[in-house]
């Protein structure tokens, strides 16, 4: 029977300077680096996050670990452990704090401590092998004034896809009717970055937050983030989050509209990706200033795809407490994108 | 089983509902704050005072029927109430009033989710009804109707009772029922929720007699039998609804 600690029972003995990990097994579409664990000591995250404060960064960061975390519960031969000390620390304290409803303090834009986690992914199809790191910082564009300073500035690889995380539920009105330009300003902080960065098309995945709250979410995406195969079952709480026969059956309904093919389970889940993509560029296309941004991306070559995420599941909140444990929607799907988009 | 009367009143002249599922009354709606108000200027208790029902009406603030509509609907209900206050209102109620468990409110959930609406005037259930509460059924009535359809759903019953597009409810859970949960589908301009209203209720992680949760009501159950059952009594029956249609 599995131990309360669940997946994340992992030997902390990994932490140890003495232990040797032995050389991941290279899959054939990444690029996995030839050293041992070199991005380790990198500062460039493989996945840059953009986001304005109060837009749901941490919230977000912290499903999606739990979630990356989970999915060998899903994925058979997937492994999931953490790169650094750090991260493991991490990921046992946001595993518990989402059990127990427990929600993040102020955004570390407001002045908190920033985190960086950094994950070993392998055997995930069809992209392989892959690291997984991410900074819970204020970014650049959105939160510019923390860095007058420029002393504590990371290099951001621009070439890599990009998330921007956005709660239309805390646009002011202004900045929704100007969604355009915070585009823009994204786009400018790219090539102000350097040339190298020209070279390929922008990746945007544009991560709407908070989408249990979004008011005038078409109801097919509600059903989308409602129906989510993989949080139903991940984290649907403390008693199923540890039961011992914890393997998850994603297959489709009998009547849902995908038919499964054989092998690998989660293809479902993606093709719901796309269809979330289509539904919320087709939403955006009804306002003007969906309109105004999906034409300024045209303009300023950005390839786009669109996600919509809930990471806690629930607003019945107290204070800094959910009354349930988090049931994040689809927050891997952004990720997926940036993988699929060359991440 | 004897034959019921489809409705009857309680005390504070809100409607009860009929339930064979459960061979219960049913709030017809969350307790509202109207409904509130009759307890709160009724018991002789320190604990509800003036400031105890400020904070609470700092949470959600009050509407008038009169001022109801889609888009402040919800103001109507008493929210932000714990599960022990909730159960002080109960014991106000009179014998046999008791909130639900969660195996309760899926039965009645059930039983009405594919029902039509009540057609309120033809009901019956408007008759004698005081001023403010005829208000508050129909405006109440009107707004779900419209947000229904925002959400592209089908009002039906389980619209019309908010059931769906009301509030989160407290229910108790177990077996025996020892701690509690929330069940309901609240509008998301009220309150963020992607449970499916018909999949029992997730396990409180929370300390519901400690934290206060702004979108949290609550609903009644009365059963004639139990009340006939507990002392003889009563100060306060329920009163049979004259119109009724048999259930």
């Amino acid at each position: 029977m599995e131990n309360r600690m669940g997946c994340l029972g992992f030997p902390l003995s990994l932490f140890r300077p003495e232990h040797k990990e032995e050389s991941p097994h290279r899959g054939s579409e990444t690029d996995f680096p030839e050293e041992e664990h070199p991005m380790i000591e990198s500062p460039t995250p493989s996945v840059e996050i953009f986001a304005m404060p109060g837009h749901g960064r941490t919230s977000f960061l912290w499903a999606m670990l739990f979630q990356l975390r989970q999915l060998s519960r899903a994925w058979p031969s997937y492994l999931c452990w953490p790169l650094d000390e750090s991260t493991g620390k991490s990921l046992l304290d946001i595993h518990e704090r989402l059990r127990l409803g427990q929600l993040p303090e102020r955004s570390v834009s407001d002045g908190g401590s920033e985190r960086r986690y950094a994950l070993h992914l392998r055997n995930m199809n069809p992209w392989g092998e892959r690291y997984f790191i991410v900074c819970d910082t204020p970014d650049p564009v959105f939160t510019a004034s923390r860095f007058d300073a420029d002393s504590n500035r990371r290099p951001i690889d621009w070439n890599r896809p990009a998330l921007w995380l956005l709660s239309l539920s805390d646009l002011d009105e202004t900045r929704g009717r100007f969604l355009d330009l915070s585009l823009d300003e994204l786009v400018r902080a790219r090539r102000a970055s350097g040339e190298s960065a020209r070279e390929y098309p922008f990746r945007l995945i544009l991560v709407l937050t908070k989408g249990d709250t979004v008011t005038d979410l078409p109801p097919e995406l509600r059903c989308f983030l409602r129906e989510d195969p993989l949080a139903k079952a991940l984290a649907s709480g403390p008693d199923r989050l540890f039961r011992a026969d914890d393997g998850i059956d994603l297959s489709p309904p009998p009547d849902g509209p995908d038919s499964y093919p054989e092998g690998d389970p989660l293809n479902a889940y993606f093709s719901a990706r796309r269809r979330i993509d289509e539904a919320t560029r087709d939403w955006l296309s009804s306002n003007s200033a969906g309109r105004a941004l999906l034409g300024r991306a045209q303009d300023l070559n950005v390839e786009i795809r669109f996600s919509v995420v809930s990471a806690t599941g629930s607003g019945l909140i107290s204070g800094q407490r959910l009354a349930t444990a988090w049931s994040p929607r689809r927050v891997l799907d952004p990720y997926f994108w940036s993988l699929e988009l060359g991440g | 089983m004897l034959s019921q009367d489809r409705f009857v009143i309680d005390r504070t002249g809100f409607p009860m509902i009929w339930c064979k599922e459960v061979e219960t009354y049913v709030h017809f709606l969350p307790i509202t704050k109207i409904q509130f108000e009759y307890f709160l200027c009724d018991v002789p208790d320190a604990y509800f005072d003036a400031d105890w029902y400020d904070r609470i009406l700092n949470l959600n603030p009050r509407v008038t029927p009169s001022e109801v509509s889609a888009a402040n609907y919800w103001r109507a209900l008493m929210t932000g109430v714990k599960p022990a206050e909730s159960q002080r209102f109960a014991a106000w109620c009179g014998p046999g009033f008791r909130l639900p468990t969660d195996a309760d409110w899926t039965a009645i959930y059930r039983s009405v989710e594919t029902e039509p609406a009540e057609d309120l005037h033809a009901s019956g259930l408007l008759e004698d009804r005081d001023q403010r509460v005829r208000a508050l059924l129909e405006r109440i009535d009107v707004a779900v109707v419209e947000a229904s359809a925002r959400m592209r759903r089908v009002p039906g019953l389980a619209g019309q009772m908010l059931l769906r597009f009301g509030a989160m409810e407290w229910v108790r859970v177990g077996s025996p029922p020892s701690a509690w949960g929330v069940r309901g589908e609240p509008l998301p301009d009220f309150c963020g929720n992607l449970e499916r209203p018909e999949h029992a209720a997730a396990s409180l992680v929370a300390d519901p007699n400690r934290d206060r949760f702004p979108e949290a009501g609550f609903r009644l159950l009365y059963s004639p039998s139990a009340a006939a059952a507990a002392e003889s009594g009563s100060a306060h029956p329920p009163s049979s609804e004259p119109m009724s249609d048999g259930g």
